[in-house]
């Protein structure tokens, strides 16, 4: 499954389902508006002074929201159909770059007319601002695809992984006890009913006291029918409880402690982060060859600074996090120091606070995200292998045991309702009709029924470990028998095997046999079980029904899969009918 | 008229042959798994069939009426279930033409099932609406709404899902997000979907109400 889902081209990575997304946009506006009131002297106006903070916010406001007006229409135009087909790469990256022009065109009219006019050149000021948002759309759009993709692949690895613990092991001690804590809740709902009939029944025994007269007869009925539904009550909260364990909610700390317990840094998306975010103060404060100069000097220091920080965590292993944390402080303070030389070096009377803050935010959301990225992306290579690793055993064995615990949930639901229900209310109809025809017998009947209901209501539907492989298949077989007949040839020492994989084969018999009869609409069948090289066992099931392409695909040629590990093979007979083949591992 | 039950349990079974035998049944054969009613089906015609549709393990009511149909063509069909959609069991398969499908809640009123046996022996193939299909707020839930519901609440997820259906990733996804819409749920920060869909496919087979708190 890992194996077909493919690498992604790049025309996927930035024109697919994420090249427009409402996180990005909400994450992007959020630290666009802070970056700006705080440090408008660097993309906004020349000097950031403490009351302005304000008004710049208010700008910043105003164009995230016409941004966002510009996001909804290329959504519902140009990008409707992405999730299906990607969009053009140019196409993404002209959209990146709009975004980029209309933000940078209403801090420039805006900052210009309301708040103070720069002196810096608007058409470098906008484009510096449209480079910051396609660095931004294609950062966000590379680290939402690669998150989504990521999940794909562990899913499907676990699921690989579920599939083939499921068919090997018996029920657990978990599945046991959910089993009887509804069985032990379900029982008090039946109480008084069971008390009430139990009541009526010792009548009958000890013949001593007066037979219920006629007209009594329906109140019972009628509890009958108002316990058949106060019965199934207890399962909702297991259910609930049952279906929230499988799908733990994914928790942050596990993403962070994993960026910061394995991840280095992206040393060149950060450099080309930084020099763009920075190359307008520059050149405000330096002109243009001199703001060039100290924004690459500056730009190289911060490169070499993750470098030494990317070499130490490569040798110390067990330091990784506290390296990765003292560079990323170490990379803020590196930008403060530039920050205030910029300040000394031109006499400008600054705000040094807010503008070091917003730089604070930049520098951390520039050296973040590509090392994010980067973590996310070496997925393939050393996450999934380390995946593979931790998930071998207990893991999934846990999600085996959660799905068990689902399908245990699932029949106590089927056996209140269709057994419980169902069969509570029968019993009122016959309570009913004995009391208009006077029938004391059926009467009794239907009381003694409703007791063995009320006193057991959920019965035992555990496979039998005991049974062996030819049992299995027998039994499998035998419902259909009727509706269509069977040959079977079972080698001798195979059919005496007892245990999980005698459980496996009356599965695949079961599928096959269901698939052949009801969707292939097969009259006979034919079963053939050998032992083959592997070692493993062979099971072959001819029929003479529509054929593969007759039939709808089984839904359960999935399971048969899973349990084969993937070894299922449905072809046409030449003489008519379809021919399955299972190879089950023995191991 | 001689007619045939089938239901895995004994005493609905023999509720059920009481009741015909009370609305007018000269015989009734009565048989607690598919492969002994087509048996005695076989062994004598009978003019109408009442099935149980989950028969446990192996066929269900629908595959034993089609069985039925093969050998006697104008054998009156009436299936009786828990499940208000036979869909909601996975049976996916048309009733036979002229079949008709009851609730066994409903038949807690014995008038419910005469009037079906009416209907079916009037005219024992006759064109009809078929079974009744679940619907959230009267809009119809389509096959593959019902399956995928029903696959969450077995507890697959969406790649399993996918894998079944033939689909991908993203169309189960997609039919997901459409069956919350549907089902009108909107599922806050501290429900999961799932959870919800799994609620409301319980609630559809009458097993829970759906927990809202």
């Amino acid at each position: 499954m890992t194996e077909n889902l493919g690498v992604p081209t790049w025309q996927e990575r930035i024109g697919g389902r994420w090249a427009i997304s409402i996180q990005s946009y909400a994450i992007g506006a959020v630290l666009n508006i802070a970056i700006l009131a705080l440090t408008g002297g660097q993309i906004g106006a020349d000097e950031v002074h403490t009351k302005d903070i304000g008004a710049w916010a208010l700008v910043g406001i105003a164009a995230a929201l016409i941004v966002g007006a510009y996001a909804l229409a290329a959504d519902a135009s140009i990008f409707k159909y992405r999730r299906e087909r990607a969009v053009p790469a140019w196409l993404a990256i002209t959209f990146h770059l709009g975004v980029g022009l209309i933000f940078g065109l209403v801090i420039v009219v805006a900052g210009d007319h309301w708040i103070e006019p720069s002196t810096q050149d608007p058409v470098v000021r906008v484009a510096c601002i449209c480079l910051i948002g396609l660095w931004w759309g294609l950062t966000s759009s590379l680290v939402l695809e690669a998150r989504d993709r990521f999940n794909g692949q562990r899913e499907a690895l676990i699921e690989r992984a579920v599939d083939l613990e499921l068919a090997t092991i018996s029920e657990t001690e978990t599945a046991m006890r959910l089993r009887s804590a509804i069985a032990q809740e379900a029982g008090p709902a039946l109480d008084g009913t069971r008390r009430q009939v139990n009541h009526v029944l010792d009548g009958f025994a000890s013949q001593t006291q007066a037979l219920l007269p006629v007209e009594e007869w329906w109140k019972i009925s009628q509890s009958l029918r108002t316990t058949a539904d106060s019965a199934i009550r207890p399962l909702s909260h297991h259910l609930w409880e049952a279906t929230e364990r499988q799908y733990p909610r994914p928790r942050l700390d596990r993403v962070l402690t994993r960026l910061f317990l394995y991840q280095r840094f992206a040393v060149m998306p950060t450099m080309a982060i930084l020099a763009i975010g920075y190359l307008p103060a520059g050149v405000f404060r330096f002109g243009g060859f001199g703001g060039f100069l100290a924004t690459a000097l500056m730009t190289l220091g911060a490169g070499l600074l993750l470098l030494v920080a990317n070499l130490a965590m490569g040798s110390t292993r067990r330091l990784h996090a506290l390296v990765f944390i003292a560079a990323l402080i170490a990379t803020q303070l590196y930008e403060c120091g530039y920050l205030a030389a910029l300040s000394w070096r031109t006499g400008d009377s600054l705000s040094p606070g807010p503008e070091i803050a917003g730089g604070m935010i930049a520098v951390g959301v520039s050296v973040l995200l590509p090392a994010a990225y980067s973590s996310l992306n070496s997925i393939r290579s050393e996450i999934l292998e380390r995946f593979r690793l931790d998930t071998d055993d207990a893991r999934i064995r846990q999600l085996a045991n959660a799905r068990q615990l689902a399908h245990v949930t699932r029949q106590a639901a089927r056996d209140l309702h269709g057994s419980v229900q169902t069969r509570l209310i029968s019993c009122a109809v016959a309570i009913e009709q004995a009391s208009r025809s006077g029938d004391i017998a059926q009467f009794r009947h239907a009381l003694e029924t409703s007791i063995a209901i009320l006193d057991s209501p959920l019965p035992d539907h555990a496979d039998d470990p005991s049974a062996s492989i030819r049992e299995e298949v027998h039994r499998m077989c035998a419902p259909w028998e009727g509706l269509c007949s069977f040959t079977w040839e079972i080698e001798p020492e195979l059919g005496q095997i007892r245990g999980p994989l005698a459980i496996a084969a009356g599965r695949i018999v079961e599928e096959a046999v269901a698939n052949a009869c009801r969707h292939g609409l097969a009259e006979s069948v034919r079963i053939q079980v050998r032992r083959i090289d592997g070692p493993a066992i062979s099971f072959r099931i001819d029929d003479d029904g529509a054929g593969p392409s007759g039939g709808q695909p089984g839904l359960g040629t999935a399971m048969l899969a899973g349990i084969s590990r993937g070894q299922v093979e449905l072809s046409a007979r030449p003489e008519g009918g379809s021919r399955l083949c299972v190879i089950l591992p023995i191991d | 008229m001689h007619a045939l039950v089938v239901d895995d349990d004994d005493f609905l079974r023999f509720m059920l042959v009481r009741t015909l035998h009370d609305l007018g049944c000269e015989s009734v054969d009565d048989s607690p798994t598919a492969a002994a009613g087509l048996r005695l089906a076989t062994a004598r015609k009978p003019d109408l069939a009442v099935l149980d549709l989950d028969l446990g393990r192996g066929p269900t009511g629908i595959d034993v009426a089609y069985g039925l149909r093969k050998a006697h063509p104008d054998v009156a069909i009436v299936i009786l279930s828990s499940y208000s959609d036979p869909r909601l069991l996975g049976a996916n398969r048309e009733l036979p033409e002229g079949g008709v499908y009851l609730s066994k809640r409903e038949v807690g009123d014995v008038s419910v099932l005469q009037n079906a046996i009416a209907e079916v022996l009037a005219a024992p193939c006759g064109r009809r609406t078929g079974a009744p299909v679940a619907n959230i707020s009267g809009r119809r839930l389509s096959d593959n709404q019902v399956e995928i519901m029903r696959l969450v609440a077995e507890g697959f997820s969406n790649s399993e899902i996918a894998r079944r259906r033939h689909l991908t990733d993203a169309a189960v996804e997609k039919a997901i997000a459409r069956l919350i819409k549907q089902l009108a749920l909107s599922p806050g920060r501290e429900d999961n979907a799932r959870v919800l869909i799994t609620q409301a496919y319980f609630a559809l087979i009458g097993s829970t109400q759906v927990r809202r708190d």
